[in-house]
């Protein structure tokens, strides 16, 4: 069975994909688009039974949503290249950005597919509309011969289509088969999450009747700076679950077997990408904001311009380029 | 026998409720032009729509005639549908019926998380004929109780432009392509301090389930009271994303005819209604949820079924129709506010927005986010908070530089006041200064 996903099949697939895409690229005289396409869609296909075959090894068959997503986004990234008409290659853009989204949704991270519609289809593309709505003819041109020939005709298909399915076939096969030099990815579950939100956890117990007004989550041993220690929360499999502290530094243990164990108790998905990025990567963060920054502070320069005159310095201006003006600055109108 | 796995209780409770909003939405759309145009009627001491009842002329139905004109969206309708379906030539034929579609559908959509009647307890039963099993439970009666909650609400929310751009580029005309752009361009604007007063929300209930949000409210007490200065804010950017008075420079008669919808008409003109309506009413719910406690009542009459506690049908009623009491309190606040003030320029527009509303929600979402974090996040510390900031906002706003444009000049002795008799010649001095065309003439004698 693993031959079946060797990188063999894999590149073949996608050499078959490079071919259609390449086909399926507008070009100057007789282009077979519609051949192209269909060969394309083979190539893909054969890449996708591939990594089928090998998710069917271990039982996880993607589900029919998984399909009908990446068909969408596939296929509307391919008219996204191929179509001659700019606007409708933005508008392609964007449904591609919805039907990754809804894939991502597939992964149970909505917060990510979410924000990818609210970044890219709801800020990023719609100015790359406006741009290309002002730059281009008015929607009368429905002819593709009244179309600028940089519209029409796709500069370099065979390059284009070659280097982007070499990426695609790194990418395929390092994700079909794995690369032995990178770490795995650390996985924490969301049960031992939840020790570095205390408040979530007391707020949730309080509200299930697991702790009462006078008591509080236990702490460790104060820190050597004086400050306390961290709250003795372990919902890891197999750990003690929330110490809770009462009356004169008694302690009492409260776990997920508990009956009333609130069942909504548990670590979101944004909560989890908060805690990914801020615990990950502060400093990404930080850089990013002040690219963000940067960016904004340059928009502001560029927008900046200098308006400062003064009415009456106007009026000084225009009787100074008008001579023989009857008006002055000092006139008072109707004398 | 045991009903397919995607058969639940919460998906028969999510269709039940789907059906019952998108019909109300759809009603209560067509019956807000009515009060709309009474609302009006009543601010410019007039009658309004007071013709059409529901006699379809016919002598037999003496009774249903008049009725204060309660059957004149219905005529409305039906006009709509007898219209010629009009293109002009040169449009775009695709994207010019698109227009319209990518306007309705993204507004009709957004309702779905709005948790209208919270939590209701379905017991377990079998459907007969089927002999399927449902397992009953804790439902939430919303469209989708999905897990981002609010989120959704925000990317639906920044969807809803396109359908405004695509109708204004496809009718193939400079008005209808500017008042697109001047849309855009708003509702990109107006979605910063959006969020950043729905942060300062989740800042404080610490959940993006809206069920959490009315449980935080009912609680602590409404948000509105806490946080003012964000509720007022939030308002503020809700109408101008449903591109209403005083922020409809999208379709403002004196410049753009009407806008990105000069070229439609017909029933296509009518979903642009259908759309803004039904935006308005999820926005007022989101309102409602976010600031007003959702389907919570305060002080003497709150009662024990409109807690999250009660789950029962009759509380779910309740609930429900409390809401959408709120519901229609805020559509009527809107058009009070749309027929009372004036519609903004455009370039005052966008100074509100990004030089006034997007630093004080800034402020707001910082100063929270401080409080919460030292642990003072009860509502006298954040009124305390907003009274710091109104204060410091009045102190600060005389030193803040004054805008360059748009100064009131006296007319007298000004360039454009020629003398008696005189004729006036003013020339640009800066080839770039648009205000300063060339203008000749004189007083009338």
């Amino acid at each position: 069975m693993d031959g079946l996903v060797s990188p063999i099949l894999l590149y073949l697939g996608c050499a078959i994909g490079a071919v259609g895409v390449c086909m399926a690229l507008p070009r100057k005289g007789v282009s077979p688009q519609l051949l192209g396409a269909l060969i394309a869609a083979v190539g893909v296909g054969g890449v996708f039974l591939g990594l089928g075959l090998r998710s069917a090894e271990n039982g996880t068959l993607p589900n029919f949503h998984f399909y009908l997503f990446t068909i969408l986004a596939l296929g509307s990234a391919l008219r996204v290249i191929s179509h001659p008409r700019p606007v409708y290659a933005a508008l392609y853009f964007v449904l591609t950005i919805v039907a990754s989204s809804g894939l991502y949704v597939l992964l149970s991270a909505e917060f990510m597919a979410f924000a990818l519609i609210i970044v890219y289809a709801g800020a990023i593309l719609i100015t790359y509309l406006f741009v290309i709505m002002l730059a281009t003819e008015s929607p009368t041109a429905d002819q593709v011969e009244a179309l600028a020939e940089y519209d029409r005709y796709s500069r370099e298909p065979v390059l284009a289509a070659v280097v982007g399915f070499i990426l695609v076939a790194a990418m395929t096969t390092m994700l079909a088969r794995g690369v032995q030099t990178l770490p795995p990815p650390t996985e924490v579950s969301t049960q031992q999450q939840l020790a570095l939100l205390p408040g979530k956890v007391e707020r949730a117990l309080r509200q299930a009747g697991l702790m009462t007004a006078d008591e509080r989550i236990a702490r460790g041993p104060d820190r050597a700076d004086g400050t306390p220690g961290a709250p003795m929360i372990d919902l890891s499999g197999g750990g003690y679950g929330v110490q809770i502290a009462y009356g004169q530094g008694q302690v009492r243990t409260v776990g997920p077997d508990h009956p009333n164990w609130p069942r909504d108790l548990y670590v979101t998905n944004p909560e989890g990408v908060g805690f990914a990025l801020l615990n990950g990567a502060p400093g990404a963060i930080e850089v990013a904001g002040v690219i963000l920054l940067m960016a904004m502070l340059g928009a502001v320069v560029l927008a900046r311009k200098k308006v400062e005159l003064d009415e009456a310095e106007k009026l000084a201006a225009q009787s100074r380029h008008l001579p023989d003006s009857p008006l002055s600055p000092v006139h008072g109108g109707a004398a | 026998m045991d009903a397919p796995s995607f058969i639940t209780a919460q998906l028969l409770v999510s269709v039940v409720v789907i059906l019952a909003v998108v019909h109300l939405i759809l009603v209560l759309a067509g019956y807000c032009t009515y009060f709309e145009r009474k609302v009006s009627a009543y601010i410019q001491d007039r009658i309004g729509p007071n013709r059409v009842g529901f006699d379809l002329n016919l002598p037999a139905l003496w009774f249903l005639k008049g009725l204060w004109g309660l059957g004149q969206p219905l005529a409305d309708g039906l006009k709509f549908m007898l219209k010629e379906d009009y293109r002009p030539k040169g449009a775009d034929k695709i994207l010019f019926s698109l227009g319209p579609i990518a306007c309705v559908i993204p507004a009709l959509i957004g309702f779905a998380i709005i948790p209208w009647g919270g939590t209701v307890e379905v017991p377990s039963f079998t459907i007969p004929l089927l002999n399927w099993h449902i397992e009953g439970g804790p439902c939430v009666v919303a469209g989708a109780p999905i897990n981002v909650g609010v989120i959704y609400l925000l990317a639906v929310g920044s969807l809803s432009i396109y359908g405004i751009t695509l109708a204004g580029w496809a009718s193939n005309n400079k008005y209808s392509f500017l008042g697109a752009l001047r849309a855009s361009a708003q509702m990109i604007s107006y979605e910063i301090p959006l969020g950043l007063c729905l942060l300062t929300v989740l800042l404080l209930t610490g959940s993006l389930l809206p069920e959490k949000i009315i449980e935080h409210q009912v609680t602590h007490g409404w948000l509105v009271l806490a946080h003012p200065i964000a509720a007022i804010l939030f308002f503020t950017c809700v109408l101008a994303e449903c591109n209403r008075t005083p922020f409809d420079n999208a379709e403002c008669e004196q410049e753009l005819v009407g806008g990105y919808h000069t070229e439609y008409g017909a029933m296509r003109w009518a979903l642009f209604f259908l759309a803004e309506y039904s935006h308005m009413i999820t926005s007022s719910a989101f309102f409602a949820l976010l600031f007003l406690g959702g389907y919570h009542l305060p002080l003497g009459i709150e009662h024990h079924l409109l807690t999250p506690e009660s789950t029962g049908v009759l509380a779910m009623l309740l609930k429900f129709h409390v809401f959408i009491a709120k519901v229609l309190a805020i559509i009527f606040l809107m058009m009070l506010v749309r027929w009372s003030i004036p519609r903004l320029k455009f370039d005052q527009i966008m100074a509100v927005a990004w030089q006034g509303m997007i630093p004080i929600s800034l402020v707001i979402v910082v100063g929270t986010a401080v409080l919460v974090h030292t642990g003072r996040a009860g509502t006298l510390w954040m009124l305390a908070f907003n009274g710091a900031l109104a204060a410091a906002i009045s102190i600060l706003l005389p030193l803040m530089p004054r805008a360059t444009s748009n100064k009131r000049v006296r007319l007298a002795g000004s360039r454009w006041y020629p003398a008696l008799g005189e004729v006036a010649r003013t020339q640009s001095v800066d080839p770039r200064a648009l205000e300063d065309r060339p203008y000749e003439g004189s007083l009338p004698a």
